[in-house]
């Protein structure tokens, strides 16, 4: 029986043995995937007692950070702060509750902020086991913070509905601004002792008029107006043949199953049958554009739906891990031919975010090449240093500069740029004149009694560095060239003040 | 191999035994220590308690192993000391009330979930029961080192052993189930799980029948390629066995323990017969009932779903989080409220959940190579950290390093297991003790296959670590048999007398003078 036994036994060992071997592979090789899985909870709990990293802008302003409610003790507890005017901030900093709920950069980097990234743990491997404990990261933004309290000042100076602005700068595709209006002070959710009015509080804020807990930089959607004529008029420049001064049907008014499409205005270029590309989008024609949008002959649907493709539509834009600006969308293989009507002029069932237009504007603005949104410059991993003191180790994720795509050319790209200062010049926003500053106007007609105003465009006008979209909805007595117009030139102004 | 594989053979070894039991104690109760200055800063009170309790339960069990069996194995009694101990101090350590964070969690709570009771984390450890459950334990360990003079006692009753084992093992389908797996009987307050006893009873039973039969199943009847085939009558028994392992597993729900108890008996009619044959039909039959079993649920349903729930989850886990639906074959989202709960019954599905499982493995993941330190990381947020799940808590909290030592502690005890029996002469202990260790090998192995995704989960329990008493006890009477057993197989032969002094002469003529 000897020799059974021992083979027996031997079996007995190996099924250990493989049990051994099983669990190497899973907290030696899977440890780091499982630490920052979807479903894993983990991180959510007893997480006031970890310090988590700050929040900072790209001119190295603290946005969030935590600090110890009773310094010196092991076992203190982190409250997380905000700075005094973080209502600007929340569309980037995003917010973290009391009751574990988050938003926004905390969300979508939180197992770096909390210092359990797994980049940052294989950083200080070493460290941790020499015990030195990890701290939470630090994440730099490329948000100016200067520019961002700005656009917030005076999109709430408005007292809109909602409102929103967003500035790229064209060359990397980093967001200088992303304000939303209505937003809310984070510090009154953040209460760790408290969860149960934090719980309250966010409650309310999700009853509230113009949902303050959604952002509106990128994460909503809504009609473009004419703005969204940009976009058209790249599709009918992308086909062979056509510039700026080919001519486009601009009739008094389009026959749709219901009532007709007009224009907000008749003048020599508007209503006289037939224009130049670059005074109907000068002088805002609604018919030039939803003729576009039907006629194959000249454009049609698919053309620009193609166009609305290339430049990011139908599908989530990536700004950040887990951070995604829903699809925008325009009308397409539908039989209804009065939706792709008023479609094609940037209203009916066309919606797009604040952050995809202003995409569209940087990619005319830069010749074409457009390029990813991002919002995080780097992100540096910590760890207790000498005496407790927090020391940066390296960094442990920067920011990479790709291109999103080219959704026209060159040639197109600059014969835009012309259209766009040729409506500050002649067009509908020849207020915004001595600005340095082109771009196109919308306005929307939500509902008899709600409007919205877009200005969506480059600064500066000779030299774009920057592409922008604002937006602004309320009443309907708001413009896109003297409500957006003049906010989108303050923020361009507050960015060159460095 | 008799003598030569224990060298050490008429040496006590007594002292070697007590320096390691010291060394387990001194762990388990620095494991307290830890767990104390982690969680509050200072050493825990229940710190001396629990250590005095261990060190007292430990100086009785050896000072009863130096008196009745002084020539046992000296390392099975640390080991098991040393698992039963650790296991107390993650007990202790899971039962969550004095956590830094428990006001803030329960805060947190009832502000998201208004109205509802709050249950904090660890609810359910109790160390306390634990300790009694050890006590009770070695009790029973002593009570079988002086009781059991003789192993051959249990190879004249294997009939009557291999009833008793039966009735435990029906036993608990006329008790409620819980969890979904009808494995307990309800005695009052106590739950028992009989599996956990049957398994000795059992394995005595086979080991009976085996020295028995020994030779009837070593014939071969026809030869197919390199397998010698038994006789065709000869597999009767395997056939019955087959059956009532699949009714167990399909009217209890207890994967684990039909696998255990196939272990058993295909390992055991290798070590009686030596052939190969036994083990190909043996394992060829259980794969084949398993899948049939999985294939006949997708068509009846029913009590048979439990099962393939497990294998379901172990697929996919990630469909199952927080409850999943499965309806034959097909996986629906998450099912997180009452309506869905309805939905998925009313269409026919079955509700699984594969929280535990995930959350073991994220424990397991924050663990890494060295784990959190004992007190220090979160195996509590896992509903059953302290029983099922207790193999990933600690995997969390002393992290692979420490896995491995545990799991080295099993092999230790599985290695000593098989050297004690290769020791004895006896066919009976041979079988048994080859049996006892095998069965205890594959009974980590399925629990902590099942726990880190390597197999099913098979709701097996781990031995000496997790709360329970039925475990305990059973465990403990294991290792009181092997020792048992080395002793008899290591101990001294009686020496015959040589010196009778020198032959007296009697004068018997003098005496009637």
């Amino acid at each position: 029986m000897n020799k059974e036994l021992k083979r027996v036994g031997l079996v007995g060992l190996a099924l250990i043995g493989v049990l051994a071997i099983n669990v190497n592979w899973i907290q030696a090789g899977q440890a780091e995937d499982l630490r920052v899985h979807k479903l894993n909870n983990r991180p959510l709990q007893g997480v006031s007692l970890r310090a988590r990293g700050d929040i900072i802008s790209a001119d190295g302003v603290k946005m969030a950070w935590s600090d110890a409610l009773s310094p010196g003790d092991a076992k203190t507890k982190y409250q997380r702060r905000y700075l005094k005017n973080a209502e600007a901030f929340v569309p980037v900093t995003g917010y973290y509750a009391g009751t574990m709920q988050q938003a926004g950069l905390e969300l979508a980097y939180n197992s770096l902020l909390d210092g359990i990234d797994t980049r940052q743990s294989t950083d200080s491997w070493v460290r941790m086991l020499t015990g030195e404990k990890p701290l939470g990261g630090t994440i730099y933004t490329t948000i100016d913070s200067k520019a961002q309290t700005r656009a917030y000042q005076t999109l709430s100076a408005q007292n809109p509905l909602r409102a929103a602005a967003v500035v790229i700068d064209v060359k990397t595709g980093a967001i200088k601004v992303a304000a939303s209006y209505p937003s809310f002070d984070p510090t009154s959710v953040a209460d760790i002792k408290n969860p149960g009015d934090d719980q309250k509080k966010l409650d309310e804020l999700g009853d509230a008029k113009g949902q303050p807990l959604v952002d509106k930089a990128y994460s909503e959607l809504f009609p473009p107006g004419s703005s969204f004529k940009t976009i058209v008029a790249a599709a009918f420049l992308g086909k062979d043949g056509n510039t700026k001064d080919s001519a486009v049907p601009s009739p008094r008014e389009v026959p749709t199953g219901g009532g007709v499409i007009g224009n907000s205005h008749n003048d020599n270029i508007c209503g006289v049958g037939s224009a130049p590309l670059i005074g109907t989008f000068a002088q805002s024609c609604n018919t030039t554009y939803a003729l576009l949008g039907v006629d194959d002959t000249v454009l049609g649907n698919e053309a620009v739906r193609a166009q609305s493709e290339k430049f990011g539509f139908y599908k989530p834009i990536p700004i950040e891990q887990d951070l995604d600006a829903p699809a925008s969308q325009y009308p397409h293989n539908v039989d209804n031919r009065d939706e792709i009507l008023r479609g094609s002029f940037g209203q009916g069932e066309t919606k797009t975010t604040t952050l995809q237009m202003a995409m569209v504007a940087a990619a005319i603005a830069n010749g074409g090449d457009m390029m990813k949104p991002y919002l995080v410059d780097k992100a540096v991993g910590r760890i207790e240093g000498d005496k407790g003191k927090p020391e940066e180790t390296g960094t442990i994720h920067e920011a990479e500069q790709e291109t999103f795509g080219k959704p026209i050319s060159g040639d197109t790209a600059s014969q835009l740029q012309d259209m766009m200062r040729e409506v500050v010049a002649s067009g509908t926003a020849t207020n915004l004149q001595g600005r340095n500053i082109a771009g196109k106007t919308g306005t929307t007609e939500l509902t008899a009694t709600r409007g919205g105003a877009w200005f969506v465009g480059f600064a500066p006008a000779d030299d774009p560095k920057y592409g922008f979209a604002v937006f602004v909805e309320g009443s309907t007595s708001l413009f896109g060239a003297s409500t957006s117009g003049p906010i989108a030139a303050d923020i361009i102004d507050a960015l060159g003040k460095k | 191999m008799s003598e030569a594989a224990t060298p050490t053979a008429g040496r006590t070894r007594l002292g070697a035994s007590l320096g390691l039991l010291i060394f387990a104690i001194v762990v388990a109760v620095s494991a307290f220590a830890q767990v104390g200055l982690a969680r509050d800063g200072t050493l825990p009170t229940g710190m001396f308690g629990y250590g005095l309790a261990i060190a007292a339960l430990s100086g009785v069990a050896f000072f009863v192993v130096r008196r009745f069996t002084p020539y046992a194995d000296p390392v099975l009694l640390p080991l098991a000391m040393l698992l039963n101990g650790l296991g107390l101090a993650m007990i202790y350590r899971i039962d969550q009330t004095t956590i830094a964070t428990f006001e803030e969690d329960k805060a947190r709570f009832e502000a998201t979930h208004p109205g509802a009771k709050y249950t904090p984390f660890g609810a359910g450890a109790n160390v306390n029961g634990q300790l009694l459950w050890t006590v009770l334990s070695i009790g029973l360990f002593i009570a079988a080192l002086i009781l059991l003079r003789d192993i051959k006692i249990l190879q004249r009753y294997h009939y009557t052993l291999g009833a008793i084992g039966l009735v435990l093992l029906v036993a608990p389908v006329f008790f409620p189930g819980v969890n979904g797996s009808k494995i307990w009987i309800q005695l009052g307050p106590l739950s028992v799980q009989p599996a956990e006893f049957c398994k000795f009873a059992f394995i005595a039973f086979f080991a009976a029948y085996l020295v028995k039969k020994r030779a009837a199943l070593s014939l071969v009847s026809r030869k197919v390629g390199p397998l010698e085939l038994p006789r065709p009558r000869d597999l009767m028994p395997i056939l019955i066995f087959w059956v009532i392992a699949l009714m167990i597993l399909a009217v209890e729900n207890d994967f684990g323990t039909a696998l255990l108890f196939f272990g058993l008996f295909v390992s055991m009619v290798y070590i009686a017969t030596g052939k190969v044959a036994w083990v190909v039909i043996g394992v060829g039959m259980f794969v084949g009932g398993a899948l049939l079993l999985y294939g006949l649920a997708h068509v009846i349903g029913g009590p048979l779903e439990h099962v393939n729930q497990r294998i379901e989850i172990w697929l996919d886990p990630e469909a199952f989080f927080g409850n999943g639906c499965s309806h034959g074959g097909e996986i629906f989202n998450a099912v997180s409220d009452a309506d869905g709960y309805k939905a998925c019954v009313a269409s026919g599905g079955n509700i699984s959940n594969s929280e535990q499982l995930m959350k073991g493995l994220f424990a397991l993941g924050q663990g890494g190579v060295i784990g959190t330190g004992l007190g220090q990381g979160q195996p509590y947020l896992n509903d059953l950290a302290f029983s099922d799940e207790i193999f990933t808590s600690f995997g969390e909290e002393i992290g692979l390093t420490g896995l491995m030592a545990v799991l080295l502690v099993y092999v230790l005890l599985v290695e000593r297991g098989f050297k004690i029996a290769i020791a004895t002469k006896d066919e009976f202990a041979k079988l048994f003790a080859g049996g006892v260790s095998f069965v205890f090998a594959l009974q980590v192995f399925a629990i902590c296959g099942g726990v880190t995704k390597l197999i099913p989960f098979t709701g097996l329990t781990t031995p000496f670590l997790t709360q329970g008493g039925s475990s305990l006890l059973a465990n403990w009477i294991l290792i009181a048999i092997l020792l048992r057993l080395s002793h008899e197989a290591r101990k001294p032969a009686p020496v015959a007398i040589q010196d009778e002094g020198m032959t007296q002469i009697v004068n018997l003529r003098g005496a009637q003078e």
